[in-house]
């Protein structure tokens, strides 16, 4: 059964939290309605904690974007809202163009990111809550430091940058280690937790667990797709906002044991040609993937997936966050997404690459067509196409389904 | 003795190609009509149209194999091949030798890269709006109110050329109704005109890899003025079949003489 989620009204959240009863008797709901399988579950679980946590009475609020390390949000028992992910969410659900209509007064320019353009949107359409704290990193994303400061200037809430360098040396560690130290004793501050290192140690614990199911379920996924590749563009979003918290850990173990009892069953989907997704891809309802299925297409791996930090040294807390948000390699310069790219196609033995285009995604879309020329002179049939995550009026689908069919013959 | 057709539904004009495979093979007829908003009805009355000239019936045909934006949804065949392969197909039935082909369409245009086999290794597609396609030429024309048949001609007669900096339709057709104002010779921004098509035509074609014999389809191949300015900026010859509009439709229809043939393989 599929629910309109495109009436929601902002103050929906608000409201499912403010009644002791309400909060159970929604998750009841979704559970009986959506029938969801164990990763879903946990989701639907982490989703409402979220809610909970940040639509409450005196609760304090955190906006942070998806490259900082949320493992110091959860030693604070902050659950962050990620309004990158939240973007995707509404794209989902359906009220994406809405907040895009919204945000023309004061986002000008259509030529940025849409999904930070939406984003803004939400804030003024009131479906997120007013921020105590926002944090945000400079890279790779260019847009997060002005649609959070954006976010800072609509709602209030104090506005904090982790200036992350372009280069990985032993100065750049050490600096982006202090910068994430001090946003962490700030917060840890304002919000009055005691033993917050060691809650900091705990939470990099349960990151590191988490980390372990991931990397066991990427692992898994060689011998075969059990689960659509399409779907792992939408556990990102538990990519980016999950570790450090225990749904983190709950989650990637669901996503593991799932996988390994499909695998055991022999439940294969009927792949005919395997590809390998650099970017994300569209988060509105389309029939894109249905379709392209349909031709025997589907995604074995994606950039997105790859864990390409190291395990944390809890014992040098600062030093492993900084490490990981120093070595994101999928959102990266083209040599480390080429890389990438090839350990992946050779891994999971893809015929061809898909490389997506965010619209106004300087990073992403910047170097696309370098990275489609690498690949393409070392044999690896690769196409790249322009569309949008979350606007889906900047998605010509018949346009890019001649494109991708087209690529599809080309591999075959 | 086997007859088989090729339908490609565009978005401005629908074309259908009917062939005959006897020991080589022959273009028997084909036809070509505007879409308009019904492309599968406008296919149908084509097919039917050609069948009634050369006195067939539906069921002497092998295979109708379906190309262009309207090959999803119609009623006459499921089988369908997208307009990049089968423009590569019809391409290399003329022009043995080719290795690259530029098709503009009324709303697409495609550059496509193809191996010594025929077989598609790159293609590039223009961006989501109209720029340097047959659509930007239509709108053009009505501005300059001008026939679009008259393009080459003029364009030929040109002293100057006028550069047309806006790629976007659009505002192209305000700058064009400016410059007419400011009293610049419509031969001159004909030319203009249709050195923007070729320059977008380029670049979709420098993202493959240009490699002769050059051959250009689709429907603006028959303005002598685009062909004179991309051969210019490529400083190349380019090629072109007799009726460059009905290469994807013939392509279509050499794919289905191999999809049966590949059919007939299985079975045997």
């Amino acid at each position: 059964m599929n629910l309109d989620t495109s009436k929601i009204k902002p103050d929906f959240f608000k409201k499912i939290v403010s009644k002791p009863y309400i909060y159970p008797l929604i998750r009841g709901i979704l559970i009986q309605i959506l029938k969801p399988d164990r990763i879903a579950k946990v989701s639907i679980n982490f989703s409402m904690e979220i809610l909970k946590k940040n639509f409450g009475k005196n609760s304090t609020v955190v906006m942070s974007n998806v490259f900082m390390p949320t493992e110091i949000f959860y030693a604070l028992d902050i659950y962050p809202i990620l309004p990158e992910v939240a973007s995707a969410v509404s794209a989902n659900f359906g009220i994406s163009s809405p907040s895009l209509y919204e945000v023309e007064d004061i986002v000008y320019s259509k030529d940025l990111c849409s999904v930070h353009r939406s984003l803004v949107g939400l804030v003024k359409m009131g479906f997120l809550p007013r921020p105590n704290f926002l944090v945000v990193t400079n890279q790779p994303c260019h847009s997060a430091i002005h649609s959070f400061f954006l976010i800072s200037k609509e709602l209030g809430g104090d506005f904090n940058v982790i200036d992350v360098p372009y280069r990985y040396d032993n100065f750049t560690l050490e600096y982006v280690a202090e910068s994430i130290k001090n946003v962490f004793e700030k917060l840890s501050k304002s919000v009055g937790k005691r033993n917050s290192f060691n809650r900091l140690r705990n939470a990099m614990f349960y990151s590191n667990e988490a980390r372990k199911y991931l990397v066991e379920a990427n692992e898994l996924r060689k011998e075969g797709v059990v689960i659509e590749g399409r779907k792992f563009l939408g556990y990102a979003g538990m990519i980016f906002s999950a570790f450090g918290s225990r749904y983190g850990v709950k989650f990637f173990k669901a996503l593991r044991d799932e996988i390994k009892e499909r695998l055991k069953k022999r439940e294969f989907l009927p792949v005919k040609k395997k590809i390998y997704w650099m970017h994300l891809g569209p988060y509105f309802k389309t029939d894109l993937f249905n379709w392209f299925n349909k031709k025997g297409a589907y995604i074995v791996f994606e950039e997105t997936s790859k864990v390409y930090w190291d395990e944390f040294d809890i014992n040098e807390p600062f030093l492993s966050l900084a490490k990981k948000v120093l070595s994101s390699t999928a959102f990266s310069n083209v040599d480390d997404r080429f890389s990438l790219a090839m350990e992946g196609i050779n891994e999971y033995k893809a015929d061809g690459v898909v490389i997506f285009n965010q619209w106004g995604c300087r990073q992403g879309a910047g170097n696309s067509y370098v990275l489609r020329k690498k690949l393409i002179e070392k044999g690896i049939p690769s196409i790249v196409i322009d569309g949008d995550l979350v606007d889906e009026t900047n998605f010509p689908k018949e346009q890019i389904k001649t494109r991708l069919e087209g690529f599809l013959e080309v591999i075959s | 003795m086997k007859y088989f057709m090729g339908v490609d539904i565009g978005s401005v004009s629908t074309k259908v190609v009917l062939i005959h495979v006897n020991e080589e093979i022959k273009i028997v007829a084909s036809k070509v009509a505007p879409t308009g908003v019904r492309g599968n009805e406008v296919a149908n009355k084509l097919i039917d149209e050609i069948l009634m000239e050369v006195n067939l019936k539906r069921e002497d045909l092998s295979l109708i194999l379906a190309t262009g934006y309207g090959r999803i949804n119609v009623d006459f065949t499921d089988a369908t091949k997208t307009e990049i392969s089968c423009h590569a197909k019809g391409a290399k039935y003329f022009f043995p030798n080719v290795h690259t082909i530029i098709d503009i369409g009324g709303q697409d245009s495609k550059a496509i890269r193809v191996g010594d086999m025929g077989e598609v290794l790159d293609f590039a597609m223009n961006d989501k709006c109209a720029a340097g396609t047959g659509r930007f030429l239509e709108v053009m024309s009505h501005a300059l109110q001008e026939k679009l048949d008259n393009f080459g001609v003029l364009h030929k007669e040109a002293k100057n050329m006028v550069e047309i900096t806006s790629i976007c339709t659009v505002f192209a057709e305000s700058e064009v109704v400016s410059l007419l104002a400011e009293g610049k010779d419509k031969k001159d921004i004909i030319k203009g005109i249709n050195y923007s098509v070729a320059k977008r035509a380029l670049s979709l074609m420098k993202r493959v890899g240009i490699k002769e014999e050059i051959v250009m389809t689709g429907g603006v191949a028959k303005n002598p003025g685009v062909v004179m300015a991309l051969e210019d900026l490529l400083k190349l010859k380019i090629s072109i079949p007799e009726h460059p509009q009905i290469m994807g439709a013939l392509g279509a229809a050499l794919f289905a003489k191999e999809t049966m043939e590949v059919k007939s393989g299985r079975d045997n």
